[in-house]
């Protein structure tokens, strides 16, 4: 008795592997049918998208849209057709590209609106398809960026940032700073680099763009973004990151710190140095900064700080003091210090700066 | 007398049976859950759900080294070749008796340097570090004292100057796009202290010019084994296990690892032969007991190419030092056993690789030495005991190769009629002849065991591509 019921599991198990197995070869040998039938459809999109680029008029492009409109609202058929343009792009000018998007407008933006109701993974797909449109097309799509806010609904981290590379790409600032609050509101974690690296990516006036987010109500951490943000705009942004420096908050001031490693700006110099001085963390960032602001107190301080007992602020110190400019007699000094770990460090970077 | 025998015979059987059952189970959910990851992470691939960047955060790529001077080149240049902006090649030479040092040097043609270490994590003296310059990006050489995987690790953390490190193996190579792949779970979420890659065999790649040009099933039986095992057992388990953050093994062939959390939680440990095991369990008991948010996550997308044991006896020495590793992981973190506090890790993983990995061996001798004595006294009969086995064997042999095509498929690899035959084939012979091997060498690693405990595991080592 004991031994047929385990028979039956064992066989059970058996089938259901065997399934597996056929199910798999199955999707494998189909999948390669599927292949074959998206190559041919892929040849008839681009042959019908080439007929309306050459020749637009009225009556083929309503039938044509109306087909556009079916395919779009597929990811598949999305796929189909971006793969056309991509290659329609290569053959068209940049007119007449411009000109064919122009002309399916409407359609996309229906297409738009249906893709709101979808799952996650094909909302991602279209505003993905969004965010690497042409340039020149980009002014008579840029309100699809409030249809696009929609998306973040139930949303992953993948359409997320899709939808924020494509709202930057469409340089529409309003939708943009409303995502950014849903962001924040939502709790959404999106690592900063990812952040700051759409927004340098904004199709518009950047600099409008900084100041109009830095005025709004910001966590720390979107803070943090916004700075670094900045640090990467040839503006001029010190006025509003100079109180931030001396603000005790880390998260900020590293970044605040950093900022004004790129943008030189002599009326951060005392409090860079109260910050070297205390020797904190944030010492660590002062140190590598101050490189960029010889004088004779920072030189002085740097040769304090080479003696820290934090192993980065003693390289950061070692390397700017080789920026800042050291006299002959201060660099025997230096290579001749009581205190080793000075030593080695500064041994260390004095002979890899002559190496390089 | 007999009464109490025949009782002994039957509990056994029908514990046996049922823990063979509970492991078909395991292995079916595990095969279920790795073919719908694959499946799903191509899909989202395909119609770009992913992140993608130009640049990442940087990353300090750590190559621990011990008498590898045959494929350590070979190692550095592939890594040199990686599809990544921001990274820094450290490499620990473990005090090696043969010339690693001086291939590397002559090679790459370093400079001696005299660069402070910060020894934030306890290791062997440095006696030289090399520099190299003129390179895609910076490449440092260290050399210290005898002291250990675990120990020349420690080392190249105390001198990688990235937050992020990934170890790996001086006789691996990375794909282009693995240390891509393997940052991107970093990306997509905030807690994670650790990403596992997926590791194959090189001897499976076709080689040219010290470039991946296609994919074969090698001839040799050991090899192309190993290739099955890893698939059903690495791939599909730890894609299952990965589903609760539960995997308690990252490769040390490759995995990137958060510096602050590592170097926290107390670095590698130098006096256990499983150093990479040890290093995950013990950061899933740090973050635990400290109560910091983590996740410790696998991507099967980031693939790295190691070789694997060619002989009989290479085989062994590897598997022994895994089981001895396995031991001494989870004797030393045994409070986590059947412990609430650590959630799945010590409800289900610890259980499994109880279980089914370190007394997997002795249950197996144990149980089919008495399903035998049974079948001999006349408890069970003959008929359905060698049914029984053909049908155990079948059973992991269809999925074995299941999710070897599963695989294949997935990962848009192309493989001619021969290698299909041959996969077929070798699967069922894995099954029938590779797991007994496998089961006799764990149940022997312990014989000599505090003698040879702290020696770097060694395999005969062949220039990559077989070149």
């Amino acid at each position: 008795m004991q031994q047929s019921v385990v028979s039956m599991i064992v066989f059970f198990y058996i089938f259901v592997s065997f399934a597996l197995l056929v199910y798999n070869l199955f999707y494998m040998f189909s999948t390669d049918t599927k292949q074959r039938i998206g190559k041919r459809r892929l040849k008839a999109e681009i042959r019908s998208q080439s007929q309306i680029i050459l020749h637009p008029d009225e009556k083929k492009m309503e039938k044509y849209n109306k087909t556009l409109l079916r395919r779009l609202s597929t990811a598949e058929g999305l796929l189909v057709f971006h793969n056309a343009f991509v290659q329609n792009r290569t053959i068209f000018s940049r007119q007449m590209i411009t000109s064919y998007l122009e002309k399916c407008r409407t359609v996309i933006f229906h297409a738009a609106e249906r893709y709101v109701r979808r799952p996650a993974m094909e909302r991602a797909l279209f505003a993905y398809y969004i965010s690497i449109m042409p340039e020149e097309a980009v002014p008579f799509f840029r309100r699809l960026g409030e249809i696009l806010l929609k998306y973040l609904d139930d949303s992953t981290i993948y359409l997320r940032e899709n939808v924020l590379k494509a709202l930057c790409h469409l340089g529409n600032a309003n939708a943009l700073e409303h995502a950014l609050m849903l962001f924040q509101e939502n709790g959404w974690y999106h690592n900063s680099k990812l952040i700051t690296d759409a927004l340098i990516d904004f199709q518009g006036d950047r600099r409008a763009l900084a100041e109009r987010l830095w005025m709004k109500k910001w966590d720390d951490r979107m803070r943090a973004v916004l700075i670094q943000f900045m640090a990467k705009l040839p503006d001029d942004f010190s006025d509003s990151v100079l109180p931030l420096l001396a603000s005790g908050n880390h998260e900020i001031c590293f970044d605040a710190i950093r900022y004004f490693s790129s943008h030189i700006d002599r009326r951060a110099v005392p409090v860079l140095q109260e910050i070297l001085k205390k020797d904190e963390e944030t010492a660590i960032a002062a140190a590598q900064v101050l490189g960029n602001y010889p004088d004779e107190e920072t030189k002085k301080l740097l040769m304090k700080a080479l003696k820290s007992g934090n192993w980065y602020i003693r390289y950061n110190a070692a390397v700017s003091l080789t920026k800042v400019g050291l006299s002959r007699s201060e660099e025997e000094a230096l290579l001749n210090s009581d205190d080793r770990f000075a030593r080695e460090m500064f041994t260390y970077i004095s002979e890899n700066r002559r190496s390089v | 007398m007999l009464a109490v025998l025949e009782y002994i015979l039957k509990f056994v059987n029908i514990f046996f049976l049922l823990y063979l059952m509970v492991y078909a189970t395991y292995l079916l959910g595990s095969v279920l859950t790795g073919a719908w990851k694959l499946y799903y992470t191509n899909k989202m691939r395909r119609i770009k759900n992913e992140i993608r960047h130009t640049t990442y955060f940087p990353v300090s790529v750590l190559v621990p080294a011990y008498n590898e001077e045959v494929t350590i080149v070979d190692s550095i240049e592939s890594l040199l070749r990686l599809d990544y902006q921001n990274y820094e090649i450290v490499i620990v030479d473990d005090g090696s008796g043969d010339d690693t040092v001086k291939v590397l040097v002559e090679h790459f043609n370093m400079r001696t340097v005299h660069r402070p270490i910060r020894k934030k994590l306890k290791c062997q003296e440095e006696q030289r570090i090399y520099m190299a310059d003129n390179l895609k990006v910076p490449v440092t050489l260290i050399c210290k004292k005898n002291g250990g995987k675990g120990d020349a690790l420690n080392m190249g953390i105390n001198a990688s100057i990235y937050p992020y490190f990934l170890c790996i193996d001086a006789d691996s190579m990375l794909q282009e796009d693995s240390l891509e792949k393997i940052v991107q779970p970093v990306m997509e979420e905030e807690n994670v202290v650790a990403v596992g890659g997926l590791v194959r065999s090189s001897q499976s790649l076709k080689m040219k010019d010290g470039k991946r040009v296609g994919y074969q099933m090698p001839w040799n039986l050991i090899t192309s084994m190993q290739i099955m095992e890893y698939d059903r057992s690495f791939l599909a388990a730890r894609i299952l296990l990965d589903r609760f953050n539960g995997n308690m093994i990252i490769s040390g062939a490759f995995g990137l690892f958060k510096k602050d959390v590592v170097i926290a939680a107390g670095g590698y440990d130098r006096d256990t032969l499983g150093e990479d095991m040890e290093l995950v369990v013990r950061l899933h008991a740090f973050c635990r007991n400290n109560q910091i948010p983590y996740s410790i996550r696998y991507e099967p997308n980031a693939v790295c190419w190691s070789q694997v044991p060619e002989s009989l006896g290479d085989l062994r020495k590897q598997r022994r030092r895994w089981h001895l590793g396995l031991f001494q992981s989870l004797a030393r973190h045994r409070d986590m056993f059947f412990n609430p506090r650590y959630g799945w890790i010590g409800m289900v993983s610890y259980l499994y690789y109880l279980m089914y990995e370190l007394l997997s061996p002795f249950f197996q001798l144990v149980g089919w030495i008495t399903m035998f004595c049974s079948a001999a006294a006349g408890i069970l009969n003959w008929d359905f005991m060698i049914k029984f086995y053909l049908m155990y064997t079948l059973y992991n042999a269809v999925l074995t190769i299941t999710i070897f095509f599963q695989r294949i498929y997935t990962m848009h690899i192309k493989i001619g009629l021969i290698d299909i035959v041959k996969a077929v084939i070798i699967c069922i012979l894995e099954n029938i002849f590779f797991r007994l091997f496998l089961d006799f060498v764990r149940v022997t690693a312990f014989i000599g065991y505090r003698k040879r405990k702290m020696q770097w595991g060694r395999i005969k080592r062949v220039k990559q591509g077989g070149q």
